[in-house]
């Protein structure tokens, strides 16, 4: 198989389901061998369904339905040592590797639980803290290996633009969802900044809603659906769509990874199909 | 080669016998069994395979002897 990204190996946090699946199955499809973690459990704080094993086995089948290979490990990017442990096994394995997405996220922004400083701490430690791990686990070897390389960070239109619309949508955990997610253009920045000289480039993306299993549970629906309709404007594009698809972010991040962006750095891309003109 | 079973770490997910059928599988408790004991080449690619999707990192090849 050749393709754009035939010979290179991707680093993924949140693998087993959602946009960190989709990220996978697309590089594969390029022709990346995949590596990558998730934690396959829940956080106490977090009050819809978090991934499971199983999850994380379905995107382990589908990888390898494309003849690719994957090393899939049960990790916690809140774990600078759990994120080393499952790249020194990618290591091992591939012998290198070219591509991080810091993708893990979790979104205990609505619920029972979202309102406490418990959700804003989660918050900045899986999205903000996570994220640095992740990079600090793994830049060294994209700077040894010396032929370049591309870390893309999953942020948000959080990150570029208030969610909240009303005082009654107000939680701690959205607070911090949305801090956290405006951080990371600063963190891209500055990685991007230091690496530049090492042809490895650090954007982040930001996407509108998107239909995974984060944004589509019986949380969400019950809180914007039924309690606080207002929130639903945080959550309108401008093009006819309600969501856009994991499958879309892939794209993006795809691109990312590929020399077809080889001068894109320390930028943010938004797909968020016209979320920010509204 | 032979298939190396960490049982400490093992948690009985299974992903490996998905990817391996006819060199592993649960048994009715829940705990891996080995099926192969001297791997074919063929066989030893499709066990590195299962070790590789192993969630915590519990397979692992070794030498036959």
């Amino acid at each position: 198989m050749q393709g754009r990204l035939t010979g290179k190996v991707a680093f993924i946090t949140g693998l087993a389901r959602g946009q960190g699946r989709a990220h996978a199955l697309r590089l594969a499809s390029e022709g990346a061998d995949i590596v990558g973690l998730d934690l396959c459990a829940q956080i106490d704080t977090v009050d819809y369904p978090m991934s499971t094993p199983d999850d994380l086995a379905e995107t382990v089948k589908l990888v390898e339905g494309l003849d690719r290979r994957i090393v899939a490990r049960i990790g916690d990017v809140r774990d600078a040592e759990s994120i080393r442990s499952v790249v020194r096994s990618g290591l091992d394995e591939f012998g290198r590797l070219d591509f991080v997405i810091a993708n893990a996220g979790i979104m205990p922004i609505w619920g029972e639980h979202s309102d406490t400083m418990a959700a804003w701490q989660d918050c900045l430690d899986v999205l903000l803290t996570g994220v640095l791990n992740t990079i600090e686990a793994t830049y060294p070897q994209l700077v040894a290996q010396g032929s370049g390389g591309s870390i893309v960070i999953t942020s948000s239109m959080a990150g570029v633009a208030p969610m909240m619309r009303t005082l009654e949508g107000r939680t701690l955990g959205l607070l911090g969802y949305s801090a956290a997610k405006a951080a990371l253009v600063n963190l891209a920045q500055n990685y991007a900044s230091i690496l530049a000289a090492h042809h490895i480039r650090v954007n982040t993306v930001h996407p509108t809603g998107t239909r995974t299993p984060m944004v589509v549970n019986e949380v969400m629906a019950n809180h914007v659906v039924k309690d606080h309709p207002d929130d639903l404007k945080a959550l309108v594009n401008a093009m006819p769509v309600d969501m856009v698809e994991p499958e879309d972010i892939a794209a993006a991040v795809a691109w990312l990874c590929s020399d077809d962006s080889r001068y894109f750095t320390g930028s943010s891309l938004r797909i968020d199909a016209g979320a920010s003109l509204r | 080669m032979k298939i190396s079973v960490d049982r400490d770490r093992c948690e009985g997910y299974g992903v490996c016998a998905e990817v391996a059928p006819d060199l592993l599988h649960l048994d009715d408790d829940g705990e891996l069994v080995v099926d192969v004991e001297d791997l074919t080449p063929e066989q030893t690619e499709t066990a590195a395979s299962a070790a590789r999707v192993c969630p915590v990192a519990a397979l692992s090849l070794r030498d036959a002897g």
